[in-house]
């Protein structure tokens, strides 16, 4: 058991390593358009559940 | 050369079961895939028992309302941490031990996996009710005491499955989405047909006809159990964006899959019960009952069959991703021995059979819990760490302990979620269910809980000492 702590360690601290040098590419990130669209469906939600309520 | 394999072989499925970060070049699915894995699991048939549950509380108009709008609303803001699942290649529950400290995060976990873990005992019950009626079709009528047999069984097939691995689970998932998708517009078929639509559209809650449920107050506890339902998703939401390749499609496969879909899969079970009410007076949740009273035999057979296998694929994926939540806080522990503890646990739910007696209050109780938990992930991960964290720590790596706190638990969070906790029971009281706080109700206690342990964790980290105690983890950043 204690071989395989040390083992999954060392493969957790070599992928740490990895991701950590500056040629390492993270996945494509959110841009401003899924972001707009994220603060209107919220907004667009709260305006209906609030007009839910009021009609019930 | 073989031993090598084997070694590769490990490294992989314990990145994939979710111990190690997986890495950009090592993520498996595009958006349609991550949409379909979590859709399948967002319209499993519990979706039904919940759409009945929702339609004793409001009328159809209230129905639409807070059910897709609901879901809608609740995943889009509890799913905005998920990307740091995706850009790291971690499960969210790693990012919490930054939160609420490593043995925080084991509780936290157990007793996540308690109050949801639960919902797989009601598929399992529908597998049962399904068998029971196809047996019965062919004039079989089984003894009582083989219902919790069939569920038993239904578990195991689904852990069975889990056992396999992710491989197994994808295929299962694939086959499984167009099976539960079908199995919906068959029981949205055969309620609207089995009864006139003026009937379900003029649809008023019989406790709200009789003048003892207010229908505002209806209105707001269908939208709670709503949040709820949509929160129950938060302890496996990490599990797949994580293997997702791009922070869009893990994040809009979360909202889009289990959002929508699951909203719209709530609906179609409560017309299902609203429509069961008109023909039978009672409110069904169990589609099966349904499908074997107001559908055409050969119908029948063949949806039963259908949410027979839907449940076991629901079993697979459910304990895959759990055991994935609780493989980040017991990193030793081996896959397969938390996958046959999740089994064992529903098998006893099973036994027990009462579960839908309890499923409201599990429901509500979890709901205390689960709101807070994301509240304290968005603001940490947006607000606090600026979406930095020391992956070394949070790992327990070696010499690397700046999320250790206080014996294991980080106080800050874990006093912000009591006051999250305390907030949602101070306002309503779900096992007596008696509203102490009518001003703050209509905002619902899950909303109330998520917005006041945001701000006091938020206030709490103002204060210069607090945040260096939580904050620990920038002078082990300096330094490298």
């Amino acid at each position: 058991m204690e071989q395989h702590e040390k083992a999954l360690e060392e493969i957790i601290s070599e992928r740490i390593r990895e991701m950590e040098k500056p040629d390492y590419i993270f996945p494509e990130r959110m841009n401003g358009k899924d972001w707009f669209l994220i603060i209107a469906g919220i907004l667009l939600c709260t305006a209906l559940l609030l007009q839910g309520y009021l009609a019930a | 050369m073989k031993n090598q394999n084997l070694q590769i072989d490990a490294i992989e499925k314990e990145s994939i079961f979710g111990t190690a970060p997986v890495l950009t070049r090592e993520k498996q699915y595009s958006f349609p895939v991550a949409f379909c894995f979590l859709a399948s699991y967002g319209i499993a048939t519990w979706n039904y028992t919940q759409g009945a549950y929702i339609a004793t509380l409001v009328g159809f108009q209230g129905l639409l309302f807070t059910t897709i709008i609901g879901s809608l609303f609740m995943m889009l803001v509890m799913e905005l941490p998920v990307i740091l699942a995706t850009r790291y290649g971690i499960d969210f529950w790693v990012w919490m031990k930054a939160v609420l400290g490593p043995t925080g995060v084991k509780l936290a976990t157990i007793l996540i996996v308690l109050l949801c873990f639960p919902w797989h005992a009601v598929c399992a019950d529908m597998f049962a009710s399904s068998m029971e009626n196809l047996l019965a079709l062919g004039g079989i009528h089984l003894p009582d005491f083989f219902h919790p047999v069939l569920g038993i069984l239904c578990v195991l097939l689904g852990g069975l499955v889990a056992f396999s691995g992710l491989s197994a689970i994808n295929k299962t998932t694939m086959l499984l989405t167009p099976l539960l998708i079908l199995v919906g517009i068959v029981v949205l078929v055969v309620a609207l047909l089995g009864v006139p639509i003026q009937a379900i559209v003029s649809y008023t809650p019989p406790a709200v006809q009789d003048g003892t449920l207010d229908p505002k107050i209806g209105y707001t506890l269908a939208l709670n159990g709503m949040f709820s339902f949509s929160l129950g998703w938060l302890g496996g939401m990490a599990g797949v964006p994580r293997l997702a390749r791009t922070e869009r499609g893990g994040f809009w496969a979360g909202v889009l899959g289990q959002g929508i879909t699951g909203g719209l899969f709530v609906t179609i079970g409560a017309i299902m019960g609203i429509s069961m009410n008109y023909a039978t007076g009672v409110m069904e949740s169990d589609p099966t009952v349904m499908l074997s009273t107001l559908a055409f035999p050969a119908l029948a057979l063949c949806s039963l069959i259908l949410v027979g296998f839907a449940n076991v694929g629901t079993q697979a994926t459910g304990s895959y991703l759990y055991a994935v939540m609780l493989k980040t806080s017991f990193r030793n522990a081996r896959y397969r021995t938390l996958v046959g503890i999740l089994c064992l646990y529903v098998c006893i739910l099973c036994v027990w059979g009462k579960l839908i007696d309890y499923l409201g209050a599990f429901l509500t109780i979890g709901g205390c819990l689960y709101a807070p938990i994301a509240s304290l992930l968005a603001v940490d991960f947006f607000i606090i760490r600026k979406q930095k964290l020391s992956l070394r720590s949070a790992f327990e790596v070696e010499n690397h302990s700046s999320y250790h706190y206080t014996g294991g638990f980080n106080l800050v969070g874990i006093a912000s979620l009591l006051v999250g906790v305390a907030t949602s029971l101070c306002i309503y009281d779900p096992l007596a269910d008696v509203v102490h706080i009518p001003q703050l109700f209509p905002l619902t206690p899950t909303v109330c809980a998520y917005i006041s342990t945001g701000l006091c964790y938020y206030l709490l980290n103002q204060i210069p000492a607090v945040r260096r105690y939580t904050l620990a983890d920038q002078k082990e950043q300096a330094s490298r």
